[in-house]
């Protein structure tokens, strides 16, 4: 018996794709959007939000990212300057977003005709955290009916945020939801991350998050 | 799940290092994950069975170490292991720390013979 060391991470050819992906984006001076929550958090209510707060500024690409269908990609169709759908049903891995994925829809995207690149990703709070898509940005939504408790049981997509956002601030006076507590629970893991307070429903706070962004992006 | 991509990895990866050394047949391969990852030992064993048929890996024995969640105190700078669920220094009571061990994810060694 012989031993052989190899030291090799399983996650290589991931980040060795998405750094493809991020450089491919430069190129073309995209700055890219990985958006991440929990299944009904609002991400395409606020991917809708961000298209018409950037509107005149900015031009903005979507990656729709779902198990099975396409309503997401439809609701986005009429706003987006493109949207391209992956279906992650029949993949190999079906409750995340991998690099290999964004990068066959980066290819199918106007890339020199756009600023800002939103990824949908899948619903989930735990295997989105591994993997790399090549983004410049990830942003967390959590809404308010989820509980201020998301952070305790989810804390590497947290500490990972850019930023966060906390949707449905309407819904304050219905729902046992501790703002102070959840943005601590926050800061206890990620020193930087701002928080963005909205409410895709109202418009409240919308703009705060959409002057954020374009601060951010490149071409504006 | 969302093993099926890495597990791809861990049989390309042990293929590779097998060609390299010449050997025919490995027998056990050490894989190192941080238990702060949501990777699953069980269901990265339920795809080995099946991608490393007719390779030089097939019937190998996967191992898992696991190495621990550390965190180091914003505060004073103190590096721990957390309790679970509860991460505050235990040196300075802080609640804000930032993530140093526990995301690691690698094939460590292979035996062969």
């Amino acid at each position: 018996m012989k031993k052989i060391e190899i030291v090799q991470g399983l996650l290589d050819a991931n980040n060795a794709t998405a750094a493809g992906n991020r450089a491919l984006l430069d190129r073309h001076g995209c700055t890219a959007v990985n958006i991440m929550s929990a299944p009904g958090a609002g991400k395409t209510s606020v991917v809708l939000r961000t298209i018409a707060g950037l509107d005149a500024h900015v031009r903005t690409g979507v990656i729709e990212g779902d198990v099975v269908s396409t309503v997401d990609a439809e609701k986005v169709q009429g706003t987006a300057r493109a949207v391209v759908q992956i279906n992650t049903k029949g993949m190999p891995e079906s409750c995340a977003l991998v690099a290999d994925m964004v990068d066959a829809a980066l290819r199918r995207l106007p890339l020199e005709e756009l600023d800002v690149v939103l990824i949908e990703n899948v619903g989930n709070l735990i295997c989105p955290t591994e993997f790399d898509l090549g983004e410049h940005l990830k942003v967390v939504i959590a809404s308010t009916p989820e509980g201020d408790d998301k952070p305790l049981k989810y804390p590497l997509i947290f500490a990972d945020a850019d930023a966060v956002i906390i949707n449905k601030i309407d819904l304050l006076p219905y729902v046992d939801f501790d703002m102070g507590k959840f943005t601590q629970a926050v800061r206890d893991l990620n020193a930087h991350a701002p928080f963005f307070a909205l409410s895709c429903k109202t418009g409240e706070g919308v703009a705060e998050w959409v002057a954020w962004l374009r601060d951010r992006t490149r071409k504006a | 799940m969302h093993e099926f991509g890495i597990t791809e990895s861990l049989v390309r990866i042990v293929e590779e290092k097998a060609r390299e050394a010449g050997v025919t047949k490995v027998t056990t391969i050490r894989v190192v994950i941080g238990a702060l990852t949501g990777f699953v030992p069980e269901s990265i064993e339920f795809y080995y069975d099946r991608m490393s048929r007719n390779t030089v890996a097939e019937g190998a024995k996967l191992e898992f170490e696991e190495l621990p969640a550390t965190l180091r105190c914003r505060t004073c700078g103190h590096v721990f292991t957390p309790q679970e669920r509860h991460w505050d220094c235990p040196s300075c009571a802080s609640s804000e720390v930032d993530i140093e061990g526990g995301r690691e994810l690698y094939v460590k060694e292979m035996e062969v013979s």
